[in-house]
């Protein structure tokens, strides 16, 4: 059980820097970046604060 | 041959003139000494303290810090043999190739070598500080757009405490003789000023002093001590050897170490990752160098307890934003049971990072070292740190910041939470009690230049005017860059030794 969770974790790890690579997280345009409180922000992250 | 200087008389040295004399044993008078010594070069290779740590020794560091917030100067850097090899962490990398050129918002910058000067002595230094191979980062935060920052790889040294490592081949050596309680205390002139005749030493124990001759003489002193030393040989040069244009000692340059901020990620991350700016980025924003060093919090469960604290006031923003970025359940150190169970199912995820800074420095003439009136054992005046920074050190280290935190969000990889420091409106870095300060890495002092108006040194390390006196050592960088200095430190050394053995 152990050592498949620990397989699902390398797999989603790989996976994750393979979307990387190929770019596949969305980028935002820079005008989506805010800063608030410090922190540097997607406009949509606001929702969170709320 | 090693030899206690304490037990030699002075008619030792009587008739006796050696090829090479190198002041310092630290990575760059070692590293000089025994690669001529392999060229069949005789060397004294001399020493100020002991073969181990010793107060009287240490205490000669003791000076004045007169500028910004800097550690006690007996505490960054060592004064017996291997130097400050002894208190070398061990990381190190070369310079860039784009930090040997001028830039055109950083007055008098450029070095008048380049990158290719140096390399040829990459595989020497290797060698010589143990330092693990290359090896170029796979993996970055931002993919292969890498937008204005790349993964940079540092190297580490598995014999950083260069001493124990050579003992025994100085032992052994013909051709240097290491003489420790040998204390540089003045170098002696020709009647033109033009050469140096003998260097002079004094020991702890005995009063009588003692010279030696040489052919060549290379102070390898370290970035503080070198210009110490010239500014206080100024019985026959008013203002000391080398100063005739003033520059001993300016320019004082660190690498300004902070922490900036704190970084919530996306993907976990293992080991310490470091940024730095591509050159077009560099140039179009008008910027120095640096490295943004991203940490795990090596202890974190979830997430880190101030970092919930950080943002009291909606405490649970931050739990909320790394479930968004990480896109399952995160819980708080604070959670208890909870967070012990989140640290045995997952003890390996790192969600979180300290994110620091080490940073290049502008080259600015009012940083620098200078004397105080108080006077050492030995009679020497003591150092005077007047370390300062400038608009564009401030320029640099906000748009690094600023711009990784952007481009972070912009990636999705992650969300930076910008140290309050650096959003107060305050005008200096923070001092050593709330943060690291620097490298420490002293350079600059006795800066590389073809004209002896804007340096002390010429290509060749030689300080100008002076026929035979040469310098070693990070003083003689032209510039800070952002990287630990000691690799280039050996590469120049050795470049020298191959100057010396022909010269």
């Amino acid at each position: 059980m152990q050592s498949r969770r620990r397989f699902l974790g390398h797999l989603r790890t790989a996976l994750g820097i393979a979307l990387i690579a190929v770019g596949g997280r969305p980028a935002a345009a820079t005008d989506d970046i805010v800063l608030v409180d410090g922190w540097i922000l997607r406009r949509s992250d606001l929702d969170l604060m709320r | 041959v090693i030899i206690d200087a304490e037990t030699v008389e002075p008619s030792h040295f009587d008739g006796r003139r050696f090829d090479v004399c190198v002041v310092g044993t630290g990575p760059a008078g070692l590293s000089l000494a025994l690669s001529l010594a392999e060229r069949g070069h005789d060397v004294a290779l001399m020493e100020g303290g002991g073969l181990d740590i010793s107060y009287e020794s240490e205490e000669l560091y003791e000076g004045d810090i007169v500028g910004a917030d800097y550690w006690p100067l007996t505490a960054c850097r060592k004064r017996f043999l291997g130097g400050s090899s002894n208190c070398w962490s061990g990381v190190c990398r070369a310079l860039d190739a784009h930090d040997f050129e001028p830039k055109p918002h950083h007055a008098l910058s450029g070095w008048p070598i380049g990158k290719a000067d140096l390399d040829p002595y990459a595989a020497a230094t290797q060698a010589f500080l143990e330092v693990s191979p290359e090896k170029p980062p796979t993996r970055s935060l931002f993919g292969a757009d890498r937008g204005a920052f790349h993964l940079i790889d540092f190297r580490h040294s598995y014999g950083r405490v260069l001493a124990p490592r050579f003992v025994d081949t100085l032992r052994r050596s013909p051709r240097v003789s290491l003489y420790y309680h040998a204390n540089l205390v003045d170098l002696e002139l020709d009647d033109a000023c033009r050469q140096v005749r003998r260097a002079v030493f004094r020991r702890f124990e005995q009063p009588a002093p003692f010279s030696v001759q040489a052919r060549h003489y290379a102070l390898c002193l370290g970035g503080l001590e070198n210009p110490r030393l010239l500014l206080n040989a100024d019985r026959q040069m008013a203002g000391g050897i080398g100063n005739t244009q003033g520059l001993v000692g300016r320019f004082f340059n660190e690498h300004p170490h902070q922490r900036v901020g704190e970084i919530l990620l996306a993907e976990p991350m293992r080991n310490r990752e470091v940024y730095a700016p591509t050159p077009t980025f560099m140039a179009e924003q008008s910027i120095l160098n640096f490295g943004l060093i991203l940490l795990p919090d090596v202890r974190q469960l979830a997430l880190p307890n101030e970092l919930a604290r950080s943002v009291a006031c909606r405490a649970d923003f931050a739990r909320r934003l790394a479930e968004r970025l990480a896109g399952h359940r995160v819980v708080c150190n604070e959670g208890g049971l909870e967070a012990l169970a989140a640290q045995w199912r997952e003890p390996s995820r790192m969600l979180t990072a300290k994110l620091d800074i080490a940073a290049e420095q502008a080259l600015n003439p009012e940083s620098r070292v200078g004397l105080t009136a108080d006077r050492d054992r030995f009679g020497l005046r003591r150092l005077a740190l007047d370390w300062r920074f400038s608009e564009l050190d401030w320029h640099t280290v906000r748009t690094a910041v600023m711009t990784f935190g952007r481009q972070l969000a912009a990636h999705d990889a992650g969300r930076l939470k910008v140290a309050d420091w650096l959003l107060d409106g305050r005008t200096t870095f923070p001092g050593p009690d709330e943060a690291r300060v620097g490298g420490p890495h002293h350079m600059c002092t006795t800066r590389m230049s073809d004209s002896p108006r804007t340096g002390v040194v010429d290509r060749d390390c030689r300080v100008h005017g002076m026929a035979n006196l040469y310098l070693g050592g990070s003083s003689v960088f032209a510039t800070g860059g952002h990287a630990n200095p000691t690799f280039t430190i050996v590469q120049l050394a050795l470049r020298l030794a191959d100057h010396l053995a022909t010269a």
